[in-house]
């Protein structure tokens, strides 16, 4: 009996001994979470797909675009500048696929502001993404981000502002519930 | 008259030793001075160990103040032990890192009950670890806050007395305590020793070798003749080396 | 058992030597980790400080971290300049709000100089901070003014009206100096806690004269220069190194970061400054981790030291646990002895190492500041800290779990009396 207490107790202490250091290294990044508010399983949550995003005439106009032009002139391009939105997508409620680009941070190395894009990277052979595909976002919390290349589910509440102006850009904007990782 | 030990058909053996410890009977009251011979090998430090509770026999019983040590769950026999024995060994009596006071008011850690008592006849203490400490010769030493490291193996003795008696505990138990101090430390260690006791009502069971010492008791009595010891030179050479 | 506390406290203290190098063995892994903790923490903070405001960088083709690195925090060099024309063109982007351009390449006394316009103290902010205050003085008007952020003026004891000469290149003993066209003070600015405290700001058109007779970064002009008879078409600036740009809806800023990155005319890369910073921490982050492992191992080892004198001092102390059990105590006093003692030691341990690193903080806080614009500054320890040396001091007592059963294990054997 003896013997085995004191192995075990040695083993034990060494055990979590281990977890001091670990605390520290092992830095996972947390994911600002707030509770699921929606009241909805998970499986009821509504997918929102970029393209509803888009009016009619810029998805008519996607269609009919030619590839990328790549004239290298310090021009903003005609095409794909579109500042549109769909007022009917102000107010939906649900989860939106993208990456997230940090802007603004805190003090504590949160983010307090970011977009959400559609695809990341800024692919050569792919246009950036038009202002009415990116999702402005600023939480209520600042959340903690890990790598620039985790895709997330982004669950919230789309605004879409109407006002639209030569200068002021509208933009859709989202008050955010909570980010939840995609996995592989 | 209160018996403070009572011991009847005790039987110890260590599980892979053909060495056993027997007594058939022992008693003292309160205030009885006994001189127990025991030459080395007899097995005293088992004896020793078995009045203060922490070995169990296998059988026979031992009872402290009345109560059977064997019946008491350990932390209770620790308690019996703490509230009513004082235990002087031959030497490495003392805890290097507390000073002369703090090593005699030990056992008021342990006791409450001596802890009160002292507290109630002395008001500190303090008070009464330098009470017992002056009537064994140790006033000045004590005012000094000498380290105990610093004492001579005499002046340790004493002090190991005097954290035997503080408290008021109904026996005293020495184990060789004056084997290691020369003839005339000797004999001025056990004449205060029996003061003390006399004043408190003490019992006091003196084991030892030294037969000389034997004729100041009024009482005395042989482990030999108690004890069956079936030893081995063997068994000798290892178990009775330290006494 | 306040008691045993007493006891253990006083048993420690008759032990001095062993126990105060166990004790520094400990305070030193503690004031490592710590340490690196700090300063990892406190240099995030600084990048972070620095980045506000600006929703695109732009400069010559270059990896995005090293754009960031070298014209917002001035460390490294830049790779190219870029053409004049080249920032016209950009600035007449239309979702383009505002610019402020920066020239880099001189030095004053190992400070970096910074050539610009003067709408950069009202768009360069830091923290939540939009615009730069001054503490002293105004911005530049005349061409050899110079405005200099805190840290240039607290070191090296310039207030306005001083007379500075600002060298060629960024090395710290320069042997070019542009003592030719010396420059004069008029502004400090509020200390930001970021680079800027350690710049030197003049206009462009004050790097242009003081480069005119310079070829291929060599003065080949004999004549000193006459400042006042400089045609005011040689001062227009020729190139520049960086760009900040504020654009008037931050829904255009990819659309402008594309363009700029395809201009074919001059190899070109926007950044957003939020971005290059994560991809600058996620190449920190490895790093650092692989510092704090070896912190932490370093406490790990000083936790088995302070095991091992433990351990390595029951057996003397077999009579002293005896001693106990005759005045009264259980094995489990025993038990709780030595657990109070590996709770003391770890806790000393841990006390030593904060104040360590508080006084090294006390020490060094003004090198470093002054020599890599970190700011540590003693302070009491951190939520995370905290945590973190609980952690610690609970494995010290975990681990002081295993002398205490020995010595409860033997003290139960033993009882009052050591034969051996």
């Amino acid at each position: 009996m003896s013997k085995r207490l004191f192995h075990c107790l040695a083993a034990g202490a060494l055990a979590v001994l281990f977890a001091a250091p670990t605390v520290v290294v092992a830095q996972e990044p947390e994911i600002g979470a707030r509770p699921d508010t929606d009241g909805l399983p998970k499986s009821d949550v509504r997918e929102i797909d970029w393209l509803e995003l888009l009016p009619p005439e810029d998805l008519a106009a996607l269609e009919a675009m030619p590839e990328v032009d790549h004239t290298g002139q310090m021009q903003m391009p005609q095409a794909m500048t579109s500042t549109k939105t769909v007022a009917a997508m102000d107010g939906v409620r649900g989860k939106v696929p993208g990456y997230l680009v940090p802007i603004s941070f805190d003090e504590n190395q949160r983010v307090t502001e970011m977009f959400l894009v559609p695809y990341f990277g800024a692919c050569v052979h792919v246009p950036p993404p038009p202002p009415n595909q990116l999702i402005y976002i600023k939480p209520k919390n600042p959340v903690e981000l890990g790598n620039l290349w985790d895709a997330y589910w982004v669950h919230g509440t789309v605004r879409a502002s109407l006002v639209e102006n030569a200068m002021a850009t509208s933009a859709y904007a989202m008050e955010l519930d909570r980010l939840e990782i995609i996995e592989e | 008259m209160t018996e403070v030990l009572r011991i009847d058909g005790l039987r110890f053996a260590w599980p892979r030793s053909a060495w056993a410890l027997a007594v058939p009977a022992l008693a003292l009251d309160a205030g009885e001075r006994v001189f127990l011979h025991g030459p080395s090998g007899t097995g005293k430090s088992t004896l020793l160990n078995l009045i203060a509770g922490t070995l169990l026999p296998q059988a026979g019983t031992v009872r402290v103040a009345g109560e059977d040590v064997a019946k008491r769950s350990g932390p209770a026999r620790d308690r019996l032990r703490a509230d009513h024995l004082g235990i002087v060994f031959q030497q490495f009596n003392l805890l290097p890192f507390l000073s002369m006071v703090d090593n005699v008011t030990l056992p008021c850690r342990f006791s409450a009950r001596r802890r009160e008592r002292a507290l109630q006849r002395f008001g500190s203490l303090d008070a009464a670890a330098r009470h017992y400490l002056a009537a064994l010769g140790l006033g000045d030493a004590a005012q000094a806050k000498r380290r105990v490291i610093e004492l001579s193996v005499g002046q340790q003795q004493r002090v190991a007395a005097a954290r035997a008696l503080i408290g008021g505990p109904s026996l005293v138990l020495c184990d060789e305590p004056t084997s290691a101090l020369d003839t005339r430390n000797r004999d001025q260690f056990i004449e205060l020793l029996f003061a003390e006791c006399a004043a408190a009502g003490t019992a006091l069971l003196f084991v030892s070798h030294d037969l000389s010492l034997a004729p100041r008791f009024p009482r005395q009595q042989a482990l030999g003749e108690l004890a069956q010891a079936e030893a081995t030179r063997a068994d000798d050479a290892s178990t009775g080396a330290a006494a | 058992m306040s008691g045993l506390i007493g006891l253990a406290w006083a048993s420690l203290k008759n032990r001095r030597a062993t126990v105060l190098l166990t004790v520094m063995t400990l305070g030193l892994s503690v004031l490592l980790l710590l340490g690196i903790e700090r300063v990892r923490h406190e240099a995030r903070d600084a990048f972070l400080r620095s980045v506000a405001g600006t929703d695109l960088i732009v400069g010559a083709r270059a990896h995005p971290v090293q754009l960031l690195l070298y014209s917002v925090f001035r460390l490294g060099e830049p790779t190219a300049n870029l053409q004049w024309d080249t920032y016209e063109k950009l600035k007449a982007l239309p979702p383009v709000a505002w610019t402020v351009p920066i020239s880099l390449g001189d030095s004053h006394r190992g400070y970096r100089v910074v050539g610009t316009t003067g709408e950069y103290f009202e768009r360069m902010g830091f923290g939540d901070q939009r615009g730069l205050a001054f503490r002293d003085g105004r911005a530049f008007e005349a061409l050899h003014d110079a405005v200099i952020g805190a840290d240039v003026a607290d070191t090296l004891g310039y207030a306005p009206g001083a007379e500075i000469v600002l060298a060629h290149g960024t090395a710290r003993v320069a042997t070019q100096q542009h003592d030719d066209q010396p420059f004069t003070v008029v502004g400090v600015l509020a200390r930001t806690g970021t680079a800027i405290d350690q710049g030197v700001f003049v206009s462009l058109e004050a790097i242009e004269a003081i480069h005119l007779n310079w070829r291929g970064g060599m003065p080949i002009g004999r004549a000193r220069v006459d400042v006042a008879s400089i045609p005011p078409e040689r001062l227009q600036p020729k190139s520049i190194t960086a760009v900040f740009v504020g654009l008037e809806s931050r829904t255009a800023t990819f659309q402008v970061q594309r363009v700029v990155n395809e201009y074919r005319a001059e190899p070109l890369t926007a950044i957003l400054p939020g971005v290059a910073l994560t991809q600058l921490w996620a190449l920190m982050g490895g790093v650092e981790r692989a510092l704090l492992a070896a912190a932490g191992a370093a406490v790990l080892a000083a936790l088995m030291v302070l095991l091992t004198t433990i351990l390595a001092t029951l057996n003397e102390r077999r009579r002293e646990m005896a001693l106990l059990r005759a005045v009264g105590a259980g094995p489990r006093h025993v038990f709780g002895l030595l657990l109070a003692e590996a709770a003391l030691l770890t806790g000393a341990g841990l006390a030593l190492g904060v104040v360590l690193l508080e006084g090294a903080l006390w020490l060094l806080g003004p090198w470093l500041e002054a020599r890599f614009g970190v700011f540590l500054s003693p302070g009491l320890p951190t939520v995370r800290e905290a945590v973190v040396l609980g952690f610690i001091w609970a494995g010290g007592i975990l681990l002081g779990l295993v002398p205490a059963a020995v010595a409860y294990l033997r003290s139960l054997q033993d009882g009052v009396a050591v034969d051996r």
